[in-house]
């Protein structure tokens, strides 16, 4: 009996710490300590931009907790595609097994243009404890930073690019595409990716002409896509003077389009972008608040925080704006901007928004974020500067700041004009004449002359450029032979300055656009 | 009775090992699912087709769960309880296949204007079903379900859709609709894009038909107008 009880108790004893084993650990008590990794790279705080054909070498630096020799850890490096419509299905590449990177950017392995990840795994083998690291790296080309000029020669259009050193390189567009420019206007940029499902998400680059207007890829400048093809239903005619892209912030790092804004023979389409799924295309023609056709649209276009887009009509000679989405009044079309004691935008001491009675002639940017000044010529023909925001809130309601009668001799036949994002400073211009008025005082403070014979083409004032200080006003001119391009820097008041790089042997150049 | 126990004591002694054993690394190796991603369901009408439209198709979209494959992996879809059209003589499957290195896949299902559709509304249960490369994937989205006809009728999303971009119904201001925007399938939520696009090629051609022709008058002697 007594073996019998200590069997018993024996086997209960054995259940019991049988069953103890399969207890949840709850304890907090210290365990043995891990070698703990750490990567780090100062390269991993930009991108990093290779070529095809580069070779990208990587040399982060690696620290441990606990002394372990390297053969005790494991190192692995992948890549993969960082595009935000296809980051989690695309596909991880395995590339080495060392801790330092060499590698090459191959065509065949990396598309043009697109970010990627290269991504340094660390793994110590007796614990299985992990780090990693992540460097951007984007695909790009000789033409990714650089000015891009549109020309006319012999009454065809062509693309010359500016390279950072103030080199140049002529005839890009003949040399890679085979249809001929006729006419060419205007070059529009993207500087934002668009995520619009007709191609991979990225930056666009659009050249506008009396026809053939064309998208092309933003780094190679081949052609992509016909103007028709980027709408869901073609225009009956083609007239180009507007391809461009909203956002509703203002700093590049964040970015993104609100909404896709076209003018086409004075006509509004709209293009709406986001996260949902399916191809996004300019729309048909957009009705104004009278439900009809009857507008012929200025063509410049602003949009901010509360109005994704603002246009001008000069035929009904007012404002109107353009929602992004909602449906009724349906999104796209022109509506006035909100009026009545409560809603009012505008301050009709002031101006009117809805009912401005002048056509709009320039529009442009500010120093201040989401102000803009436009340059109108009344009924009598005299020049008017409109100064108004797009953003407002509860409590400042009222977006129209200012109206003048311009003091700016030749401001209403300007042949190319820019505003400073840096000072209150209009720059215009005619022929080899440039005037700097300013848009506080409302006074012309100095002229500059360009050598004569020179007639000022295109301008544009540039923030920031690579490797520069200080901004930059962008003129192009043409004395009927050869097109030049003059890289003024300006003062801190917005002082046209002194040249500080000239680039010639152009055609006649009609537009210009930085590219980043 | 020695033996006995020392045969206990062992088995027991072999349990409190084993409870030692290092848990395997939890790290994913299960079997991959599959689920229906976007709309679960839709209502296709030939009625809203010309009648020399005798096939159409509408897209199902697939996606998985777990890792891509470097091979091409088929996965199984069946007609379920509910169902009322034949397969293969009212609507055929297109190719059920995740293509290699690929997470998704969109589907046709072929749809064929049969007779029978003028006075029978078909159902059409279709249900994920597990093979040898998937399970059923998220318990919600194992099933799409449409329904067939060729009955001219208000779609059936009219109110909750429609409504807001065009206003009240009326058989005339629908099969204006239909004329102007070449839109067959109205029964489904459409895109943002798709419904900008729509409303404004409706104004649009609604404006150019009251300049060439005049008011557009609906059957209940009203004039056609959108919002």
């Amino acid at each position: 009996m007594k073996l019998y009880k200590n069997t018993i108790g024996a086997v209960l004893f054995v259940a019991v710490l049988a069953l103890g084993g399969c207890a949840k650990d709850d304890s907090n008590t210290d365990l043995q300590p891990v070698n703990q990794t750490k990567l780090a790279d100062p390269a991993t705080g930009s991108v990093i931009v290779k070529f095809q054909g580069d070779s990208l070498k990587l040399k982060p630096t690696l620290s441990q907790s606990m002394e372990k020799r390297m053969d005790e850890l494991e190192f692995k490096w992948i890549y993969y595609q960082n595009n935000p419509t296809i980051t989690y299905a695309s596909e991880r590449v395995e590339v080495s097994r060392d801790f330092e990177l060499k590698t090459v950017i191959s065509g065949e392995a990396f598309t043009l243009g697109e970010p990627y990840v290269f991504r340094l795994e660390v793994k110590d083998k007796s614990s299985g404890v992990m780090s990693y690291l992540n460097y951007s790296v984007q695909v790009g080309n000789k033409y990714s930073i650089g000015w891009l000029a549109l020309v006319e020669e012999g009454g065809k259009g062509d693309l010359s690019f500016i390279f950072p050193d103030y080199t140049a390189e002529h005839h890009v567009y003949s040399s890679r595409n085979t249809a001929p420019l006729s006419g060419p206007r205007k070059l529009e940029i993207s500087t934002f990716p668009i995520s619009d499902e007709i191609s991979a998400t990225g930056k666009r680059l659009y050249i506008l002409a009396d026809n053939g207007s064309q998208e092309y890829n933003y780094l190679t400048m081949v052609k992509k896509f016909d103007y028709s093809f980027l709408f869901f239903k073609a225009p009956a005619s083609i007239n180009p003077t507007v391809l461009t892209w909203t956002s509703q912030d203002i700093y590049s790092g964040v970015r993104s389009a609100s909404l896709g804004i076209a003018i086409n023979n004075g006509k509004l389409h709209s293009n709406l972008v986001g996260g949902f799924p399916g191809v996004k295309k300019w729309g048909d023609i957009a009705q104004n608040p009278e439900k009809n056709q009857n507008y012929n649209l200025a063509p410049f276009v602003v949009g901010g925080k509360t109005f994704p887009a603002i246009v001008y009509d000069n035929t009904a000679k007012r404002f109107y704006h353009v929602q992004a989405y909602n449906p009724s009044p349906v999104a796209g079309s022109l509506e006035p901007l909100p009026s009545g004691s409560t809603s009012n935008v505008s301050n009709p001491l002031i101006f009117d928004m809805n009912n401005v009675g002048m056509t709009m002639i320039f529009q442009d940017s500010t120093a201040v974020l989401y102000d803009y000044n436009a340059i109108m010529r009344s009924d009598d023909n005299k020049a008017y500067m409109l100064r108004y925001k797009t953003i407002n809130t509860t409590n400042a309601p009222i977006i129209t700041l200012e109206k003048v009668l311009m003091d700016a001799p030749g401001i209403l036949n300007y042949s190319a004009a820019s505003a400073s994002t840096v000072t209150p400073n209009l720059y215009y211009a005619n022929g080899n004449v440039i005037s700097r008025y300013e848009t506080s005082s409302h006074t012309i403070r100095e002229t500059y002359s360009l050598p004569a014979g020179e007639t000022v083409t295109a301008m544009k004032f540039a923030r920031t450029m690579a490797g520069v200080q200080g901004p930059r006003l962008v003129l192009a001119t043409w004395n009927g032979t050869v097109g030049k391009v003059y890289f003024f820097s300006t003062g801190s008041l917005g002082q046209i300055g002194s040249i500080a790089n000239v680039t010639t042997g152009f055609g006649k150049i009609v537009d210009l656009a930085y590219k980043y | 009775m020695k033996n006995i126990r020392k045969l206990i004591l062992a088995a027991f002694i072999t349990l409190i090992l084993a409870s030692c054993a290092k848990d395997e690394e939890l790290l994913f190796n299960d079997k991959n699912s599959i689920y229906v991603e976007y709309q679960d369901s839709t209502d296709y009408n030939f009625a809203y087709s010309p009648a020399s439209i005798v096939k159409d198709s509408i897209m199902l979209h697939f996606r998985i769960t777990g890792t891509a494959s470097a091979s091409d992996r088929t996965f199984s879809v069946v007609p379920a309880a509910g169902t009322t059209a034949k397969l293969d003589y009212h609507y055929k499957l297109g190719p059920l296949v995740i293509k290699a290195n690929e997470y998704k896949v969109i589907v046709p299902i072929y749809l064929y204007r049969k007779a029978g559709l003028k006075d029978s509304l078909l159902k059409v249960v279709l249900e994920v079903q597990e093979n040898d490369n998937f399970k059923q994937g998220l318990a919600k989205r194992q099933r799409y379900k449409f329904t067939l006809a060729d009955i001219f009728s208000k779609p059936t999303n009219w109110e909750t859709t429609w409504a807001t971009y065009f206003g009240g119904y009326s058989e005339v201001k629908f099969r204006f609709l239909l004329g102007a925007t070449g839109k067959t399938n109205w029964n489904s939520s459409p895109l943002p894009q798709d419904s900008r696009v729509l409303s404004q090629i409706a104004r649009n051609a609604l404006l150019e038909y009251n300049q060439t022709v005049g008011p557009l008058i609906d059957e209940f002697n009203q004039q056609v107008f959108f919002p």
